[in-house]
């Protein structure tokens, strides 16, 4: 009787942390900072490919072999569209300061197997030194949390450009508070944390170059 | 025995109620950081697990469908594939009212049920038979949702009415009656006393327990689970309509054993608290005014979490990508 219990009391801990909680959608990150021959920050390069089940909630009955370019194609521009009033998920400091990013102009979409592929360049307003004895860092995070969008792997944040010679770029894993754990934890899919949850979980690449050669 | 032997173990009672309680505190708010970060990363293992099952199906055949329940069942299982506010409503239920293990485990188990028929049957109708989109299923999903929200609302209202009006019989029994020494008739089955109308009044009870649980099945179950509609889209997109509804079903198995084990610790834990109770002293007669205190608390705790729901399924922001 009382091994029965423990293993109730068990199960119920187990089961009282996640509860249809966010996020609700996962985004495989490839990024890269541009870095112009100045050692200039232009922008960021980001290639999302989304997970297989909001794929297929998107696409609406439509199978992903199946799906026509020009309906990816209205998809992708109307996502950019929205996605402008959020900065594109994009935030990017360098020393400290956060750079104010440019509309972005064009994309490249198609189908990677079941999952949806999208692929832009978030420009820096104005172009911003970030090379040698500049601390640039970046993150694509999606605000709410709904989504929740990490690097394939360490290498999938790279730094290139022909001022990136020599640069390095670092993985810094998030390290959410357990607060936003929890929190995140009871949300379901149609409730918010807010829009600074996510920040909370975002990774950051943050960018390193030599300094100037002798 | 002495009143201070009884005085003495309810002592112990009570510190053993606290106690567990600061523990389940302290679980709650003290998680390790790495162990709560790893639940949350395994939501996105479950997903991944869950595609792979069903392009495995897609490559080999039915004859991979096995890998599919099973991981549709882990999902419901440890993601409790939607249910939140069920197993929080059914285990504040089962816990402020009168109900034995069986009964706790079926409401768990068919709460579990109706919610994939609902997933199923709003999938089904919206997108299969209307030709609508996703969207608009998503949207009549959640329309579904705050009803059950509204519903569970209501369901608390009732709760709470119908343990106060119990409540103020009995005190207006005890003020009539207070000289007496037999204070309590229609204690339920715990009672000490075995009254002449005890028989029919604690199969009054019953029934109107059973009304009880039906109607919380409905409450609780109109809302379909965010996983399950995932899935039949997904099943949809990939042409294994069958088997996204077979998956729905076996995520609503694997829920059902959460919520069953939730529901079991609660109908023990009342049961712990009433054994308790009853060897106190004043053991009886007081016992049936605290039940009824706590069946008030619970109901109005529960219609507390439907309006709450209710007012938060009211503000849903827009995502850019959806």
């Amino acid at each position: 009787m009382r091994s029965i219990a423990v293993i109730l009391v068990c199960a119920g801990c187990l089961v009282a942390a996640p509860a249809g909680s966010h996020p609700h959608a996962w985004i495989d990150l490839e990024s890269g900072a541009l870095l112009d021959d100045q050692g200039r920050l232009t922008g960021i390069e980001i290639d999302w490919r989304f997970d297989a089940f909001y794929t297929a909630f998107v696409l609406d009955g439509t199978r992903p072999d199946q799906a026509r370019q020009a309906d990816l194609d209205k998809l992708a521009a109307e996502n950019i569209g929205n996605l402008k009033d959020y900065s594109y998920f994009t935030e990017i400091e360098v020393d400290g300061q956060r750079q104010a990013v440019a509309p972005v102009d064009g994309f490249k979409t198609a189908m990677r197997g079941d999952q949806l592929w999208l692929h832009f360049v978030v420009p820096v307003a104005t172009p911003v030194a970030a090379a040698a004895g500049h601390r640039l860092r970046y993150a694509v995070y999606d605000p709410t949390y709904f989504i929740e969008i990490r690097h394939v792997s360490k290498q999938a944040a790279r730094v290139t450009g022909p001022g990136s010679t020599g640069c390095q770029t670092r993985l810094v894993e998030p390290r959410p508070p357990m607060e936003a754990i929890a929190l995140a934890a009871g949300l379901d899919m149609s409730e918010s944390g807010g829009d600074s949850l996510g920040r909370l979980f975002a990774e950051w690449v943050t960018v390193t170059c030599p300094t100037a050669p002798p | 025995m002495s009143d201070s032997t009884a005085l003495s173990r309810r002592g112990v009672g009570l510190a053993v109620l606290v106690l567990a309680a600061m523990a389940l505190a302290a679980f709650a708010a003290g998680l390790p950081d790495q162990l709560s970060w790893a639940i949350q990363n395994g939501q996105r293992s479950f997903h991944h697990l869950l595609v792979s099952a069903m392009q495995a199906i897609k490559a080999q055949g039915l004859a991979a469908g096995g890998g599919l329940i099973a991981a549709s069942f882990a999902y419901g299982v440890f993601h409790a594939a939607g249910p939140g506010h069920g197993k929080l409503v059914i285990s504040t239920y089962l816990a402020t009212n009168d109900a034995n293990l069986r009964r706790g485990i079926a409401l768990s188990t068919v709460a579990a049920l109706v919610q994939a028929l609902t997933a199923v049957v709003a999938v089904g109708a919206v997108v299969w038979l209307l030709g609508a989109s996703n969207r608009t299923a998503q949207t009549a999903a959640m329309a579904l949702e705050q009803s059950s929200y509204g519903l569970v609302a209501l369901f608390g209202a009732v709760l709470s009415f119908a343990a106060g009006r119990r409540l103020l019989g009995r005190l207006r029994r005890h003020a009539g009656d207070a000289s007496d020494g037999h204070l309590d008739h229609d204690d339920h089955h715990h009672g000490h006393q075995a009254c002449a109308h005890g028989p029919d009044a604690a199969s009054l009870a019953g029934t109107r327990s059973l009304r009880q649980m039906v109607a919380l099945v409905l409450a609780v179950g109109l809302r379909p689970c965010s996983g399950a509609i995932l899935v039949l889209v997904f099943a949809e997109a990939a042409g294994l309509r069958l088997a996204g509804i077979a998956a729905v079903f076996a995520m609503a198995a694997g829920t059902a054993v959460t919520v069953a084990s939730l529901a079991a610790l609660a109908v023990h834990a009342r049961r712990l608290a009433l054994r308790l109770g009853a060897a106190a002293p004043e053991g009886g007669g007081r016992l049936g005014l605290w039940l009824d205190g706590v069946a008030l608390a619970g109901g109005l705790a529960i219609m507390g979490f439907g309006v709450i729901l209710f007012q938060a399924a009211r503000v849903i922001a827009a995502h850019p990508l959806l």
